[in-house]
């Protein structure tokens, strides 16, 4: 009767839980099977080919420039995105009038799907028709029409931008999140202590925001990592493939080119990327001070003791 | 409440008997599903149209007309065959077919065609959808290219005709850009779909070829390079609109039809376009300009049947009837193709437009996209080089060398 007991929660979820792995790890699998075989352009398995289109993939140039490119998109638009974000969130976690307004247009460009984004700035940096030249030139900024789009440096600096600010209100939610977290009395006393702004979001808000910086940081790697609408949109990868990253390359390879073989290769690379960073930063970003640890929790055990609640 | 519920499951059985059945009535022909890609807004009612009339006539089959835009064309027929819910007949871009032949996705049909019905196409289109001694598919439009000219802006700088070497569409087009007013000379094109095909009238005209006799890639020869140094000849004199890097077809037709832009080389259906979003604009339709050689660019799409289809007569039979000369008029008239029958060649509605009969006249000299099976890829590359070449980044020799042993390492695979 015990033993039973002891395993049926186990039993009860087991279906539950399979079905999981399947969903998720089947199509895992099947990228890995289809990357290590020779692939016509319907998927059909032809003949083992070990790691044939991995070497063939990192003996193509423009996989190389590829993967350079996506590391340059993934740090700007992610360090660009938690710089302003934390701000962003500060200001909005403060008490002010109109301050429901002022979030809601924050989150707006969230409600708004990525591939009207893309499309809608397309046309404005358009170099013949677009708004962004004409407020220039009306400025007296620019005389004439630049077009944007058609300079690598300009086009890469203009999608990294325009990621930025869709990833902004994801993030911000995150920071909002964490800054209520952290309770009132904590800023009072290092008020009654004399620390200065500067200080207090020193030593207060940064280190109490450290695990929601840590969640923001990696979700927002794996996505704009994956993000395909914007820059498949905007650039096409173009011009000369020099604003692809790996997933339109990746994309172009499967459905444009019809070799799913080489795909399946750069999507296995991409998911191990995406793995090991995210095991390497949690990695350096983990409590190196046992003693500090300790510290934390013994406030956390003297704010419950004192039944002050955190949020 | 139970009775409650056995009423809930009676009237439930006989709503799923009364859907059935009618399934059961529609599924007693055999269906045909045709996959068609849009030219316009009107090829979708175009086609479902045929097929009600073709319905209507017959009782051996149904035929289902679906249809989608051309960008997503090429990916759902991918995934449709990979998953086995591939149509019967669809349409696809020429250049996709060898591919899709060469790994089994299509039927070959010479055998199922009627000879009446293999002779009343004209030859060079439908040769083109022929490989390894088999024709597999139709050659649904064909269009070729030609020169489009705003009438005013020429008679703005002073140029009385139209120019018929690259030397003299140099000078035009300078005497245009300098009229200032973000006006255009020559539209010259370095973005998105179809790139490479604004280069080659500029390769074919100056001798190039896309395979050198030697069976190699001819993205490097001499000509090619001159063909490059020729558009770059005008992006470097002003002569072309700015940002060839990031100008798209479309963006140069827009540019065209908002009478910005002096001369553009495109196809026929720009008629269309122009005729409806700017039937102000005073235009003619000239030859490619030459250098050594007259040539323009020539491209058909096809319809093919699908291997996988267990009505291939059947389907031949439903091709046959949308490829009578009343429907191919129809189509012709709706889209402004040029003709793919013989017997269309001399009918009125194109001899007669002066604004069709420029592509008419230059099909002989129309060259076509080689057919092997990575030409997606190859042109890829292409398009990657010409893109440096026309910013400056890289000199053509450099840029079109590197494109050609791209080409050359597919052409071997």
């Amino acid at each position: 009767m015990k033993r039973i007991g002891k395993f049926s929660p186990y039993l009860l979820i087991a279906p539950s839980f399979f079905l999981s792995v399947f969903v998720i790890g089947y199509p895992i699998f099947d990228v890995v099977r289809m990357s290590l075989f020779k692939v016509n352009r319907f998927g059909k398995l032809q003949k083992f080919n070990g790691f044939g289109n991995f070497t063939k993939a990192f003996s193509d140039d423009v996989f190389l420039q590829t993967i350079g490119q996506t590391a340059i998109w993934t740090v700007s638009v992610v360090g660009g995105t938690v710089l302003l974000s934390i701000p962003i969130a500060m200001i909005l976690n403060e008490d002010f009038y109109g301050r429901s307004v002022a979030r809601t247009i924050i989150l707006l460009p969230w409600a708004v799907s990525l591939a009207m984004t893309a499309v809608v700035w397309t046309w404005v940096v358009n170099g013949d028709f677009g708004t962004l030249n004409m407020t220039l030139n009306s400025l007296g900024l620019m005389d004439g029409n630049y077009v944007w789009l058609a300079n690598a440096d300009a086009a890469f600096t203009i999608v990294i931008l325009i990621g930025i600010l869709v990833s902004i209100p994801f993030t911000v939610t995150i920071f909002l999140g964490g800054l209520t977290s952290i309770p009132d009395t904590l800023y009072e006393a290092a008020m009654t202590d004399g620390a200065s702004g500067w200080k207090r979001f020193r030593y207060i808000t940064m280190p109490l925001l450290k695990p929601f910086t840590q969640i923001a940081v990696v979700l927002n790697v794996i996505y704009v990592f994956n993000s395909f609408p914007l820059i498949w949109i905007m650039t096409n990868g173009g011009p000369a493939n020099q604003t692809d990253i790996l997933i339109t390359y990746v994309y172009k390879q499967a459905f444009r080119f019809g070799k799913l073989d080489k795909a399946a290769a750069g999507s296995v690379v991409m998911f191990a990327m995406l793995v090991i960073f995210t095991i390497l930063y949690f990695y350096i970003t983990r409590d190196k001070h046992p003693a500090a640890k300790k510290a934390k929790d013994a406030d956390d055990a003297v704010l419950e003791d004192l039944n002050v609640s955190k949020a | 409440m139970k009775s409650r519920f056995l009423t809930a499951c009676a009237v439930g059985a006989l709503i799923a008997a009364s859907a059935l059945s009618t399934v059961g009535v529609a599924y007693a022909k055999d269906t045909i599903r045709v996959r068609l890609a849009e030219y316009s807004t009107k090829t979708g009612p175009f086609f479902k149209g045929l097929a009600e009339k073709y319905n209507a006539m017959q009782d051996g089959v149904e035929v289902k007309v679906e249809h989608l835009p051309w960008p997503e064309m090429q990916q759902q027929l991918v995934t449709d065959i990979s998953a086995g819910t591939a149509p019967d007949i669809s349409h696809m871009a020429t250049r996709w077919m060898a591919g899709f032949a060469k790994d089994g996705a299509l039927a070959p049909i010479e055998g199922l065609m009627s000879d009446s019905f293999k002779q009343s196409f004209v030859p060079t289109f439908l040769d083109l959808q022929k490989q390894d001694g088999h024709t597999w598919g139709l050659p649904i439009a064909a269009s070729a290219r030609g020169m489009f000219i705003n009438k005013e802006l020429f008679a703005k700088a002073g140029i009385s005709s139209a120019p018929k070497t690259w030397d003299e569409t140099l000078a035009a087009a300078k005497k245009i850009s300098a009229l200032g007013d973000q006006i255009y000379g020559i539209g010259v094109q370095g973005h998105d779909l179809d790139t490479e095909g604004y280069w080659f009238y500029s390769l074919w005209t100056h001798g190039g070829a896309i395979i050198g006799e030697n069976g190699k890639s001819g993205f490097a020869s001499a000509e090619a390079i001159a063909a490059t140094d020729n558009y770059i000849r005008l992006i470097k004199e002003g002569a072309t609109q700015p940002g060839v890097t990031a100008s798209s077809r479309e963006d140069l037709q827009n540019l065209f039809a908002a009478g910005k832009l002096g001369m553009v080389l495109s196809g026929p259906w720009l008629n269309k376009q122009l005729s409806e979003e700017a039937p102000n604009i005073k235009y003619e339709i000239a030859a490619i300009p030459t250098k050594t050689t007259s040539a323009t660019y020539g491209v058909t799409d096809t319809i093919s049947v699908l291997d996988t289809s267990q009505h291939k007569e059947e389907a031949i039979k439903f091709l046959e009837f949308a490829f009578n000369d009343e429907n191919r008029l129809e189509f012709g008239k709706i889209e402004g193709f040029v003709p793919v029958l013989n017997s269309m060649a001399k009918e009125k509605f194109f001899t007669d437009d002066p604004n069709m009969a420029v592509f008419l006249e230059m099909s002989p000299v129309a060259r076509f996209a080689p057919l092997v099976p990575h030409w997606e890829e190859m042109a890829d590359a292409l398009k990657a080089g010409l893109s440096q070449a026309y910013s400056g980044d890289m000199s053509s020799q450099d840029a079109l060398q590197k494109a050609a042993a791209k080409m050359d390492e597919l052409l071997a695979e």
